[in-house]
């Protein structure tokens, strides 16, 4: 019956609740666009490490690489071929546990067109399962193919930035997005004055190597000094350049729904009974993506800091609609109590009445929402997020669960400003309600 | 009858190539580079063409074995460089600087001294040799030796050396990499002439220089005014040249 | 007659004061919120910006040949001749009033050889006098302090007409020397081995006495800063990959700019280019940090604005329909309809000049609290660890006042034009029929 009256209110007094509806529906509706938004970038940003860059779920490599000493001298704090072997062996046994597993070999040295001479920096990853852990990023290249396209050894990626200055050139340029979806995978033409480029490296033992490299495509580099530097190639390739059958890492992706927790202590067991320096490591806990981990700690304290402004708003707007209607049926209140209800009953009825109005605001936030979602997402406006070289879409993620949760703590406001604004009426005296 | 002279020349050709030593042919030619125990001394004017650019430099050459020290003389600004090569290390050496610094591998990379390795004098020490066929260069009969490293310290892996048969010197040198790629060609002319053991030898007097990789990238190092000399112990030792 | 308006709306707002505190409650708590992340976002890019002019060296403008951005694949190609700086300096006097200092850079890619280890690294020689001037000028300086715990000094001198050079504590690190504060050095020797621009074999030796930290990821592991003179000794040239030109405050930026261009091509035609500090090709970290920082700013002005201006109209709404007697009767007392209208907006007027003044002293309360409590974080690209500064003045009050009040104001004014539009016999009967 309480739900009753509250619904046959709502109904009649419709053009008063509209305010607390619109206050509602816009607390939502700012909830929930700058949670998708924040989850795009977040999500964007692990994208890129994750599967862009191939870090998986984990790296297993030498704790002692990212010591002083290993970056001195990486090769020496490499993984050996036959501990390599090993993991991967583990890894092939484990088709339903482990969704992708790539091995990296880093390498420096200098690149010619036979003019200009420049350092290089990169790496050469096995490519058995590269592109699963690539996903959307599957298609890496620029322009050109990725490397896995009919893949042939001593072919590479080279940074956009590189290779225009080893005369590797767009035609024409692209503008491209860092984008969820990844690349278009479609052949972005580019020319190269120079079919081979020669790239010289000291072998592990110290001797003069060189081999010539086609190139197949032009990669993004992520960051601009990274991107005037970069060669991507096969792992093979880049053993026979140094002249070793090491690896500097390899990195590890878990199929969905896996116990991560015993398949990471199997991998734990494997590691150290290998050799007590190897280990393995969350990406976002690695140096590496040191840079994740500050971008989403500054975008937390954002997230948190506007929720919470804009609830203290939408309660407000609640609050004051709430005491507003309280005012206006002061008298009824009155009536109620004096026909018996409780003073526990009128505060139900006032919640009961604010639930559905919250509901209302809710469907109303959720349709706007979902509009504005749409709208801006189809804008495609790009800006530039920190310092990477290309540029992002402002992309908001339509989330559920976040509608959900705007809609759980919209109701928790808007019951708790009711409660309190209807509170102190119904403790009058009746005889103070009926007169108003 | 023509045709046992035709087979006797074959038999006897062959048996010719099969006792040609190509370690031995190594070690003479060395001699002619430089590779010999005793002291000598010689001028080394070097010419490089960079980026349509040429400079010259001109340096005293002091070597004596595995060792060596390189002492620039001109232009002037480069007077009292001196580079120390002991056996694989090498060393760089100014007027202004406190204490020698190590060129590291590294360093060779980058182009940094990388015609030190090249003029390097003694193959036979760091390579074995192996013949790989007889080959015509202009009119001339030519060993070429496939030279391997004996260690992974070397600079490069392989060279293919060319040794003239007559002559028993070194013409060419292509310097491979690991997979057998040319990375860089030298070749020799030997108008100079040393007193070795009594006997007059042909000498290098000129080495010219090409980077495969690099088409506007040459060398050309003269041997001018060569000399044997004889030299106390340590004087190529490091820490004395330093003092 | 304004003061009649202004004493009616006063009135009106006064008529319910617990509507009229909590809606001014909702415009504080929005407008305090606003301000607290844009004196956030201020401060951020007061020290973004002097860390690109100031402790990057890149000078307000920065003069490169043409073509520059190839430079790492031909420095010589296209390093500025010491002829060409000093005729560049001396046509740059013309303005002289707007300048406050130029400095030189030098990059060189070089390794760095210590004990028995060799490093590959990258120099940046710095004209002496420009680095320290920069390094302890007094907007860095400021800007810095109390955001970063890192305070950069200047290169430190050895001795008389030298200075030491400066590496980065993870190159440190990797070069074995570890100390227990990565800040302050041991002081030790190590020598600079690589190629002259003409390709010949040179090294110098130096005294590594600072420590200095960059914000470029990539560089952290590779940069060594240095006097310019050492660096031409290492290169054997007298000449320099940039000019930086560090100007006085009160200088118009984009005018500089155009007037140096048009003197560059004026006296040496297609050979050089200046450009600002901030665009991508000269200070990528302060440009793309920024980029995030606006869109993020403008997503709250949208969002937390927004809530505010239709929490506001929501409850002028309200008041609107409660008072149609009160309109019809000042309509029907000859007011027009846009006196009419202009009483409600000056009520949203003063209702947001009273939220703006109380939310702007709230809101340096906040900030001095959340300065004093100095929160750290590491921000992408920074300098280490940071505190959270929120820097207030009275200009960005402003802004941030017209933002919401302009809105507010015109958004009042539609919302009384519909109310005011009604027949006189229907607002005095309050006639909800009449819609």
């Amino acid at each position: 019956m309480i739900f009753r009256i509250a619904y046959r209110n709502v109904k009649k007094n419709w053009r008063k609740s509209y305010a607390a509806i619109l206050a509602i529906a816009v607390g939502f509706v700012a909830q929930s666009l700058f949670v998708g938004y924040l989850d795009n970038v977040e999500k964007l940003f692990e994208a890129m490490y994750a599967n862009k860059q191939m870090y998986g779920d984990l790296i297993i490599e030498d704790a002692r690489r990212m010591q002083s000493v290993g970056k001195y001298d990486p090769l020496k704090y490499a993984i050996s071929a036959d501990s390599a072997s090993q993991i991967s062996e583990w890894v092939n046994q484990r088709p339903d546990t482990v969704h992708s597993y790539v091995q990296f070999l880093q390498f420096s040295g200098m690149i010619t067109d036979g003019k200009t001479q420049l350092v290089v920096v990169g790496s050469g990853n096995d490519h058995k399962y590269s592109q699963k852990m690539r996903q959307a990023f599957a298609w890496d290249a620029k322009y050109g193919t990725p490397l896995e396209a009919e893949p042939k050894p001593l072919t590479a990626l080279l940074g956009v930035q590189l290779g225009s200055w080893m005369g590797c050139l767009p035609n024409p340029t692209v503008e491209l997005n860092l984008e969820l979806t990844g690349y278009p995978p479609v052949i972005r033409p580019f020319k190269c004055s120079n079919q081979l480029l020669q790239v010289t490296a000291l072998t592990e033992s110290g001797q003069i190597n060189a081999l010539n490299f086609s190139i197949k495509g032009l990669a993004d580099g992520g960051i601009r000094e990274i991107d005037s530097r970069l060669l991507l190639t096969d792992l093979k390739s880049i053993q026979t350049l140094l002249n070793t059958n090491k690896i500097t890492y390899a990195t590890l992706k878990w199929n969905s729904g896996v116990n991560q927790h015993e398949s990471k202590k199997e991998l734990n067991k494997l590691l150290k009974s290998i050799d007590e320096n190897l280990h393995f490591v969350s990406w976002k806990e690695h140096e590496d993506g040191i840079l994740f981990a500050q971008s989403m700690e500054i975008l937390n304290v954002f997230r948190y800091f506007v929720v919470i402004i804009v609830l203290l708003i939408a309660g407000m707007s609640v609050f004051n609609t709430s005491i507003k209607s309280v005012i206006e049926r002061v008298k009824e209140i009155g009536t109620l109590l004096s026909l018996g209800f409780k003073q526990i009953h009128v505060l139900q009825i006032f919640l009961a009445e604010s639930l559905i109005t919250c509901l209302i605001g809710n469907v109303f936030g959720c349709l706007i929402a979902t509009s504005i979602t749409t709208l801006l997402n189809s804008l495609n406006i790009g800006y530039r997020a920190g310092i990477y070289t290309e540029a992002t879409l402002i992309q908001i993620n339509f989330i559920p669960l976040a509608f959900f949760n705007a809609a759980i703590v919209t109701f928790v406001v808007s019951g708790l400003t009711t409660y309190f604004a209807v509170k102190y009426f119904i403790n009058k005296r009746i005889i103070q309600n009926l007169n108003g | 009858m023509k045709y046992y002279i035709i087979f006797s020349y074959f038999i006897f050709a062959n048996v010719s190539l099969a006792q040609v030593s190509p370690e031995v042919l190594l070690k003479e030619s060395d001699k002619s580079r430089g590779g010999i125990e005793d002291g000598l001394s010689w001028v080394s004017e070097l010419k490089t063409r960079e980026n349509g650019q040429t400079t010259v430099r001109k340096f005293l050459v002091k070597s004596k074995g595995t060792d060596a020290i390189v002492e620039a003389t001109e232009p002037l600004r480069t007077k009292g460089e001196i580079y120390v090569f002991n056996d694989r290390n090498m060393w760089l050496v100014k007027p202004d600087l406190k204490k020698p610094v190590s060129i590291s591998p590294k360093a060779k990379l980058t182009g940094l001294a990388s015609n030190g390795d090249i003029a390097s004098t003694w193959y036979s020490r760091d390579y074995t040799a192996a013949l790989e066929k007889k080959e015509n260069i202009k009119n001339e009969s030519h060993y070429v030796l496939l030279l391997k490293a004996k260690t992974n310290t070397t600079t490069y892996d392989q060279i293919r050396y060319w040794i003239n048969e007559k002559t028993q010197l070194a013409t060419k040198a292509d310097f491979l990499s690991l997979q057998g790629d040319v990375l860089k060609t030298a070749i020799f002319r030997y108008e100079n002439k040393i007193k070795l053991g009594g006997k007059s030898i042909p000498f290098v007097s000129e080495m010219y220089i090409e980077d495969k990789s690099r088409e506007d990238y040459k060398s050309i190092l003269k041997y001018i005014d060569l000399k044997t000399s004889k030299y106390k112990t340590g004087e190529f030792n490091i820490n004395n040249i330093r003092n | 007659m304004t003061n009649t308006f202004f004493r009616l709306a006063y009135r009106g707002l006064l008529r319910n004061k617990k509507r009229t505190a909590l809606t001014a409650l909702a415009f504080i708590i929005g407008y305090v919120g606003l301000l607290i992340l844009a004196g956030y976002t201020y401060r951020v890019n007061n020290v973004l910006l002097n860390q690109a002019i100031y402790l990057n060296m890149n000078g307000h403008i920065r003069i490169q040949k043409i073509g520059a951005e190839n430079y790492w694949a031909a420095p010589l190609k296209y390093l500025i001749s010491q002829d060409h700086i000093l005729a560049i300096i001396k046509e740059l006097q013309i303005f002289d009033d707007n300048i406050e200092f130029v400095g030189e850079k030098l990059k060189v890619a070089s390794q760095i050889v210590y004990d028995d280890k060799t490093y590959p690294v990258f120099i940046d020689g710095y004209s002496l006098n420009a680095e320290k001037r920069a390094r302890t000028h007094p907007k860095l300086q400021q800007s810095l302090s109390g955001f970063f715990s890192y305070v950069p000094t200047p290169l430190i001198q050895t001795k008389v007409n030298s200075v030491g050079a400066s590496i980065t504590p993870e190159l440190s690190h990797i070069m074995g020397i570890v100390t227990r504060d990565p800040i302050a050095p041991p002081a030790f020797d190590a020598q600079l081995v690589g190629l002259d621009f003409e390709s010949n074999l040179n090294a110098i030796d130096i005294i590594v006495n600072r420590r200095h930290l960059t914000s470029s990821a990539f560089m952290r592991n590779y940069s060594v800063e240095m006097d310019i003179e050492s660096a031409r000794r290492l290169t054997n040239v007298d000449g320099a990959s940039e000019i930086n030109i560090f100007l006085k405050s009160e200088v118009n930026l984009n005018q500089f700019l155009n007037n140096t261009n048009d003197l560059l091509e004026k006296k040496f035609p297609q050979q050089f280019k200046a450009e600002l500090f901030s665009t991508d090709e000269v200070s990528p970290e302060y440009t793309g940090n920024m980029s995030f920082l606006m869109v993020m700013m403008v997503f709250f002005l949208i969002i937390i604005g927004g809530s505010v201006i239709l929490s506001i109209l929501n409850v002028l709404t309200m008041s609107i329909m409660e008072r149609k007697s009160e309109i019809g009767t000042l309509l029907s007392l000859g007011y027009s309809k846009f006196q009419v209208r202009k009483i409600f907006i000056y009520e949203s007027f003063i209702l947001g000049t009273f939220g703006i003044f109380i939310g702007y002293i709230i809101s340096l309360f906040f900030a001095s609290v959340i300065n004093n409590l100095e929160f750290t974080f590491t921000p992408p690209g920074a300098l280490g660890v940071a505190f959270i500064r929120i820097d207030i003045n009275i200009l960005l009050g402003f802004y941030i006042a017209i933002i919401m009040l302009l809105p507010l104001l015109i958004l009042s004014y539609f919302a009384t034009c519909k109310q005011t539009q009604k027949k006189l016999v229907h607002l005095l009967n309050d006639n909800e029929g009449g819609t």
